[in-house]
């Protein structure tokens, strides 16, 4: 074993949502002396190590592990950088660590789609424009609806997977590392919710390499790359006018095109507005409609579009369960954690796992003293 | 807008030929005017004048606001299936194997 590395500690105890002063009185050492290990001015005693590695659902091990180059807060995509709180911005972090050393295993063992997405600078809303049209041609998508966003996204060669915990007002988060991340909030999320939050990710992808997102300007650049990546100009301007009706919106008209492109009524609306199809009064009176209809955060036909399972990691999961015979407490093993705490991470259940057969070396001692 | 380029004040000796055979007071020359908008950047549209053998607009069409080319069809674009992501297991690789068992022995009990 080498030496104990303060920052794993730090990782895992941020990643299980556990403040200092937490996760001290939990195993009984003052969260001072927490704080010094973590920043590595203390030694650990192997019982120590065993009591929290119980606590935090690894194996011992993982505190000895070299930590690589950790993700940068350019690297991570959050709707609101400047608000989202801090205790959230670095769980999600931790939990996009843990993630991207899974992937580092799936890559080990797998061929994966190769990240392709081409970087732009979002000058103009012109260039941005340009930027989505790109983005359709050099994957064949036509200038359709698109039928799935989130497999776009991982044939883009970004890991999509559903994550709990996220604010209400998040609907996704993204992590630009070598292959990307974008971690979708499970909270009663509509599907074309998640369309547009995972084409608003892949907007970020693609406009702001290095570039400390969750402000105004960014957020609004991500939105106008989503809204023409799942509606293009050239064919959707055409369609946008059978939602209007003499000089009114026409709101059956609105339905039928969320039904047919898989986005909402709000974002459509605005969309229209972008393209000039739409005049200001319509696109206003739109909003005003939406909310005294009750359908300024759910829409009625919600219900209507199915949300999109992500594909990639579970069939890379299955694929290495049966082609090189790892079960996920394998990966886990590998990874140093418990199967429980990466099955928590991925959302699955542990039951489905054959578990019965792993003992623990560090629990069966922990349980022994 | 006031245009002040030949191709918009002039007529050209293609276009005199045409204006023959017009009757006074009807468009026969036209021409497209993109105007930027005030500093270039305000309410860009398109105008197109027709002007009758007398140099006087007889005829103006003034884009709306829609500033997006679309195709004009009956037909709705159809909808695009996207694919399933491929994963297939990584061909064997004797040095990334060698590494991965030798990283994984110091968790042998």
């Amino acid at each position: 074993m080498t030496q104990f590395n303060g920052a794993n500690l730090r990782l895992i105890r941020q990643f299980n949502n556990l403040s200092l002063a937490e996760l001290g009185e939990s195993a009984n050492i003052s969260k001072q002396f927490l704080s010094r290990l973590e920043n590595g001015g203390e030694s650990i005693s192997n019982q120590l190590a065993e009591s929290l590695a119980d606590r935090l659902r690894v194996m011992p091990e993982f505190f000895f592990l070299p930590s690589g180059p950790l993700i940068s807060e350019e690297q991570c995509h959050f709707r609101s950088h400047l608000t989202t709180k801090v205790t959230l911005r670095q769980n999600a972090r931790a939990r996009g660590e843990i993630l991207n050393q899974l992937v580092g295993v799936l890559e080990k063992h797998l061929e994966l789609p190769a990240y392709s997405i081409e970087s732009s600078e979002p000058e103009t809303v012109e260039a941005i424009e340009t930027a989505a049209a790109r983005f359709r041609d050099y994957f064949g998508l036509g200038h359709g609806p698109l039928s799935s966003m989130t497999r776009v996204a991982e044939n883009a060669g970004a890991i999509v997977m559903h994550v709990q915990g996220l604010a209400p007002d998040i609907d996704a988060i993204s992590f630009a590392t070598g292959r990307p991340l974008v971690a979708l909030n499970t909270d009663n999320r509509s599907g074309c919710r998640q369309r547009f939050g995972v084409a608003h990710e892949l907007g970020h992808f693609a406009l702001h390499v290095g570039v400390l997102t969750g402000d105004r300007l960014t957020e609004s650049q991500a939105n106008r790359f989503a809204s023409a990546l799942l509606l293009p100009r050239t064919t959707f301007a055409a369609e946008c006018r059978t939602a209007i009706r003499g000089s009114r919106l026409n709101w059956q008209g609105l339905s039928q095109l969320k039904l047919r492109w898989g986005v909402s009524k709000a974002a459509l609306i605005y969309r229209g507005r972008q393209l000039g199809i739409f005049t200001e009064q319509q696109a206003r009176s739109g909003y005003i409609g939406l909310k005294r209809h009750g359908e300024a955060i759910q829409e009625n036909e919600d219900h209507l579009i199915a949300a999109e399972d992500p594909e990639m990691l579970m069939d890379s999961l299955s694929l290495l369960r049966e082609h090189f015979g790892m079960p996920l407490p394998a990966i886990a093993r590998e990874l140093r954690l418990t199967p429980d705490l990466l099955s928590s991470l991925l959302l699955l259940n542990t039951s489905n796992f054959p578990t019965d057969n792993v003992i623990f070396i560090s629990q069966r001692r922990a349980h022994r003293a | 807008m006031n245009p002040k380029k030949r191709a918009v004040t002039e007529c050209n000796e293609y276009q005199s030929a045409f204006q023959e055979f017009s009757a006074p007071s009807d468009a026969s020359r036209f021409c497209f005017v993109i105007d930027r908008g005030l500093s270039g950047a305000e309410d860009p549209h398109v105008e197109f004048l027709g002007f009758d053998k007398f140099g006087t607009v007889a005829c103006r069409w003034v884009s709306d606001t829609a500033r997006a080319l679309y195709l004009e069809s009956e037909q709705e674009a159809p909808v695009e299936q996207v694919r399933k992501p491929t994963v297939a297991p990584r061909k064997p690789d004797l040095g990334r194997t060698a590494a991965s068992v030798s990283e994984r022995s110091d968790l042998e009990p």
